[in-house]
């Protein structure tokens, strides 16, 4: 089980990458209100982490937390930061501070001094596993979601599915286009030649 | 076993890899009559001898046709593109078989390549361009015309079609005839021009259309533009009969139909052994390990082809000690992605199509193109909704968007990493977003490389470490690819349009890192290693213009088993 910090920290990464959007719930309809808390895509981050090639959950954390608090400082501010206490915009430049290497490397976790390019490939997983969690069936899991992948079962359509409207997974689709290309101007590209 | 020169060879050759290549050079060396073993480190989906293929060692090989069965492969497949492609746990990682192990490493990048039987093919586009005729010539030791016979038999063999057109395309297509764009009919592209995909797809079902087609039983031949190619196609009767052509369901089924060819999976090649004689240093054999067992083995052949692609081929050079050679891994290629991707309004798709919306996850999932010599290529692009959201809005090295100024001068309204409101609006519109991913012809540049770290090992050596700096030229060129791509889309009608500004070290067209001319001679054949062949996408000299290379890599393939045959078989036969 991981610690309530480690799982506080990621939920606040991906609620920054997706949050919940009331307005585009009022805009068009209540199924737009959801987010990645919702679908607890913290805990996707957190399965995808701890199966890197190195265990990189807890590492993951305290490396977001010493963004937030870095970031805190570049504001004027004092005292240790955590990513879950800033406002989402916040979180995304603290980040984009481990990105452009304004961190002081030896306030980061081992792992990541040793290997300073573990940070870049750390923030850019975390923003493509939140997506990848998120709008794919992952959530459909429902109860089976964190078991190893052999054993999951599919219970029901994610929410994020309705909100793009996707259908899910389909034998085929009856969409071949009677197209015909316009042959009053083909190039013979070989020769460059007009015919 | 066969003796000769006094060793005992255990087969006439070894293939390295059941990938684009490898699955080729097998194949057309068993039909020649050559023992071949193909050793891969990844699982084989849709075989009888590994019915769970991720949760249980099963069998050491398959040589016997009747093993492959559909309905494992459906079974395996799921179409679902977290249990897919995940990078971490997906079927068609890079990694071992049992998905409770932790994937392989690499060092520098992001690589998406597939483990497994069918290797990268098992989820690629199928895109089967030819390579732009001027980036060969005068530059590869080997002209575009001496390469052109074998492509006509691998686009016979897979076989490669020109791609059918669904709303997405058609879209495509009007916007680049609006952007002034020339439409081409020839393979050979040498102008600038737009035209129809082609593909190593089965052609579309013909009863598609029809409403009283029963796509839920359907049990016969052809794509039905069900948009799963990339999460695994399995739509056919049989095996060798699945729509998309992976080599899983074309190469390697003819190759166990010859009788001659034996394929492990599972089977990790850690060192290639040579011996010193009086033809020189040559290749004997290898030493491999299973993946589930970690126990190690060794084979001896009469000649070995390393096929494992652009990053383990280097690396498997480098962990065996074979001689030095100053672009051993170096040079390498990578067409440095980008997308652009145009939202439209329904009443402008309706206008132009006659329906409301393109729905990306219909239709293959790449079935159109534009080819510019000299600059790169753009490609359409749809799929489900996770990996179609990952390549289109998060993967950027321009950072977040939101925290970006917007260039006016630029010809799309954002670029970078799209977050928060913003990214659930701009997936809220999915259905009528139309993506188009670009290639750039990238400079080969020798300090762009292949390595292994000093110090990091796993349990198959020390591991491979990346290092790709795009030029200058290389950024000039992809500006104005994506320029071209926004102007197209524009030109259609697109409301809205983003740039992702790909990172560079996103590694999915890996080439030229053991250069024909430079590692390999013009048979493939290691300058400094006899009886040692490449046949993968390391042995392109360049990029090949921007293309997508994989049929030419499997051209080149066909003709290096072509070539290994008159040297070293041809004679005893």
């Amino acid at each position: 089980m991981q610690s309530s910090y480690v799982q506080t920290t990621l939920q606040a990464f991906a609620d920054a990458i997706i949050p919940r959007t009331p307005r585009l719930a009022e805009e068009y309809g209540r199924i737009q209100y959801y987010g990645a808390i919702d679908l607890q895509i913290d805990q996707f981050l957190i399965y995808e982490l701890e199966h890197y090639p190195v265990p990189m959950a807890l590492p993951t954390a305290e490396l977001l937390n010493v963004a937030a608090t870095a970031w805190l400082i570049s504001q004027g501010y004092f005292g240790r930061g955590s990513l879950a206490t800033l406002a989402p915009l916040d979180r995304l430049k603290a980040v984009t501070m481990l990105k452009q290497q304004q961190v002081e490397l030896t306030a980061l976790p081992i792992i990541f001094q040793m290997d300073p390019e573990l940070i870049i490939r750390i923030t850019d997983a975390l923003n493509n596993y939140t997506i990848i969690g998120y709008y794919s069936e992952w959530s459909g899991y429902g109860t089976t979601k964190l078991l190893p992948p052999q054993e999951r079962v599919m219970e029901f359509i994610p929410i994020s599915w309705k909100q793009v409207e996707y259908p899910g997974p389909s034998l085929g689709y009856r969409v071949l286009r009677p197209y015909r290309f316009d042959l009053t101007n083909i190039v013979l590209a070989a020769q460059g030649m007009q015919v | 076993m066969v003796v000769i020169m006094n060793r005992i060879y255990d087969t006439d050759v070894i293939v390295i890899g059941a990938g684009a290549g490898g699955a080729i050079v097998a194949k057309e060396l068993a039909e020649k009559g050559a023992k071949v073993i193909v050793l891969e480190a990844g699982p084989w989906y849709g075989n009888a001898k590994w019915p769970n293929p991720n949760s249980e060692h099963g069998a050491v090989s398959s040589s016997d046709y009747e093993d492959l069965s559909i309905d494992l492969l459906k079974k395996s497949f799921t179409d679902l593109e977290e249990d897919m492609n995940d990078q971490v746990t997906g079927k068609f990682r890079w990694g071992p078989a049992n998905r409770n192990l932790p994937p392989w490493t690499r060092k520098g990048g992001v690589v998406w390549q597939n483990a497994g039987v069918g290797g990268t093919t098992l989820h690629y586009f199928a895109n089967s361009p030819h390579a732009i005729p001027q980036s060969m010539d005068g530059i590869w030791p080997i002209s575009y015309e001496e390469l052109v016979p074998y492509y006509e038999r691998v686009e016979a063999q897979l076989p490669v079609h020109l791609a059918p057109v669904s709303p997405k395309e058609e879209l495509f297509y009007y916007g680049a005839k609006k952007a002034g764009w020339q439409y081409l009919n020839n393979p050979d592209v040498s102008v600038p021009g737009y035209r129809q995909g082609i593909n190593a797809i089965l052609e579309v079902n013909p009863r598609i259309n029809d409403p009283d087609f029963d796509l839920q039983n359907n049990n016969t031949v052809g794509c039905t533009l069900r948009g799963h190619c990339v999460n695994g196609c399995h739509i056919g009767p049989t095996v060798e009969a699945v729509a998309k052509r992976s080599t899983l369901v074309s190469y390697i089924p003819r190759a166990l139909a010859t009788g001659n060819a034996e394929i492990r999976p599972n089977a990790f090649v850690i060192k290639v052994l040579t011996e010193e004689a009086e033809e020189g240093i040559h290749a004997i054999g290898v030493v491999y390990k299973d993946t589930w067992t970690g126990e190690s083995f060794e084979l001896y052949a009469k000649v070995i082809v390393m096929a494992g692609g652009g990053i383990e081929t280097p690396r498997l050079w480098l962990n065996s000690g074979l001689p030095e050679n100053p672009w051993v891994g170096k040079g390498l290629t990578n067409h440095w992605f980008d997308t652009v991707a145009g939202i439209f309004e329904e009443k402008v798709l309706m206008d132009i199509l006659g329906v409301s919306d393109i729905k990306p996850y219909t239709g293959q999932n790449s079935a159109a193109r534009l080819d510019i010599p000299g600059i790169g290529t753009m490609i359409t692009m749809g799929m489900s909704p996770g990996i179609y959201a990952s390549l289109n809005y998060v993967t950027s090295a321009k950072g977040y968007a939101s925290l970006n100024t917007p260039d006016p001068q630029a010809a799309w309204d954002v670029e970078g990493i799209v977050s928060g409101e913003q990214l659930k609006d701009f997936m809220r519109e999915y259905k009528r977003t139309l993506s188009i991913l670009l290639f750039v012809d990238d400079e080969v540049n020798q300090r762009n490389e292949v390595g292994i770290d000093p110090n990091l090992r796993d349990e198959y050596g020390y591991i491979p470490v990346i290092r790709y700096q795009p030029s200058e030229s290389d950024t000039v060129k992809r500006d104005q690819l994506a320029t071209y791509a926004a102007e197209l889309l524009r030109a259609a009608g697109a409301r809205t349009i983003i740039r992702a500004n790909w990172n560079p070290e996103l590694f999915i067209h890996i080439m030229s890192t053991m250069r024909m001319g430079y590692v390999v001679d013009v048979n493939c054949e290691a300058y400094q290693v006899k009886r040692l062949y490449i046949a993968d996408n390391s042995v392109l000299t360049n990029g090949i213009g921007g293309p997508n290379p994989t049929l030419t890599t499997q051209a080149l393939a066909a003709r290096t088993a072509d070539k290994i045959w008159d040297q070293y078989f041809q004679a005893e036969t």
